[in-house]
């Protein structure tokens, strides 16, 4: 053992966390090098004199103040105020709407709220002809035909991306059943190449 | 243990915007700070706008401390790049001439501050220290922490943090020895 492997390994010896043999052999180092065995006394007594250390007291100063975090940095202040604001709004439009969406066919004048076609008006007479109750039916009614509306609009939509999908799957399919084809052919092309190449050669080694 | 946790709390405090947190994660520790400062510094007004400069660096980044390691070596890590500036500043300021980044020997005023002969010793003996050896001696003598912890406070390795203590204790003997003598 050198001072360049000891010195580093000093500190090993003074806090016990040198195993047996390695504490035997940096002793034995230690126990005849100058040079470590000054260090090793300089760390037991830096070790005294950093206990006998008397901490000067602090002077007066002035400690940097806390500044709140912005508003908006805290979202455990902001987020409940939020989302409860969120939902006040939400309720009111829910409930603003609802009575104008009842009142709309039984209060539309012609101009504007009667729809464009004959189908409506006619509604408009039941619902002005019909009791509570057939207003409330019919009001349903309208409700089922759109959304059966709707869906037969998406489903006519999803039919043709079906079947755009379908037809980009076949043109990829023949696009690639052309290349496959093609190796396929000019596989065999060089193959045939390369017979006709060897019979060459061979004739001409057969010729005298 | 038990103080990491009850600075991890002052921390999560002191982030929320309680100045009483900030307060005592401050007073806990800037006797320590303090007396850290003077050692590596060795002058008083020194030691004293250096620790201002750490509270700062760790108040600006206290968002930061992501809590995943004792506040007191994030702190000493924060401490250290601070001296370091401190002291090319300090080295910066000085006229040019021959010793020029040595470590300044301890000023008289700094004498003064130190209320102990062995705390003058200490300064004494510190300032003929490299910048670099002068922390690992910090560390491991006064702040107590483990190699690894020097290590990651100084961007090192452990067994570089070794060599360098080493090589302070051999520094630190030969002086003390050429003082005996003269």
């Amino acid at each position: 053992m050198n001072c360049d492997e000891a010195g580093p390994r000093l500190f090993d010896l003074t806090d016990g966390s040198a195993g047996r043999e390695a504490r035997a052999e940096l002793e034995q180092h230690v126990s005849g090098c100058a040079q470590c065995s000054a260090a090793l006394a300089a760390l037991r007594e830096w070790r005294e004199r950093a206990d006998a250390w008397q901490d000067a007291p602090v002077p007066r100063w002035r400690r940097p103040a806390v500044e709140r975090p912005a508003f908006w940095r805290d979202w455990r202040q902001w987020f409940p105020l939020a989302v409860s604001a969120a939902a006040l709004v939400v309720a009111g439009a829910v409930l603003l709407r609802a009575p104008a969406a009842q009142q709309l066919p039984l209060q539309g004048s012609e101009t504007a709220s009667s729809p464009p076609n004959a189908v409506a008006a006619q509604w408009r007479r039941e619902l002005e002809a019909g009791s509570q109750t057939d207003r409330a039916l019919l009001v349903q009614a309208v409700l089922e035909a759109s959304r059966s509306q709707r869906e037969q609009e998406l489903a006519a939509l999803a039919a043709v991306l079906k079947g755009e999908m379908d037809r980009r799957a076949l043109e990829t399919e023949r696009s690639l059943r052309y290349i496959v084809t093609h190796q396929v052919q000019d596989e065999r092309r060089l193959n045939d190449l390369v017979h006709f190449v060897g019979g060459l050669d061979h004739a001409q080694e057969e010729q005298p | 243990m038990l103080a990491a946790a009850a600075d991890e709390k002052l921390v999560a405090r002191a982030l929320a915007g309680a100045d009483g947190a900030w307060t005592a994660l401050v007073k806990r520790y800037e006797r320590r700070v303090y007396n850290y400062a003077l050692r590596m510094v060795g002058h008083p007004d020194d030691a004293l706008d250096l620790m201002q400069e750490v509270f700062l660096g760790v108040y600006r980044n206290l968002p930061r401390y992501r809590g995943d390691g004792v506040f007191a070596a994030w702190l000493f890590r924060i401490a250290a790049y601070r001296c370091t500036d401190c002291l090319r500043r300090r080295r910066a300021d000085e006229p040019w001439e021959d010793g020029v980044g040595e470590a300044p020997a301890a000023s008289e005023p700094a004498c003064a501050a130190a209320s102990s002969a062995t705390n003058r010793l200490i300064i004494g003996a510190l300032a003929q220290l490299p910048e670099a050896q002068r922390h690992v001696v910090e560390l491991k003598f006064f702040q107590s922490f483990t190699f690894e912890e020097i290590a990651a406070q100084l961007g090192i390795s452990p067994n570089t943090a070794k060599t360098r203590l080493y090589a302070a204790l051999r520094k630190l003997k030969a002086v003390e020895e050429l003082q005996d003598e003269l």
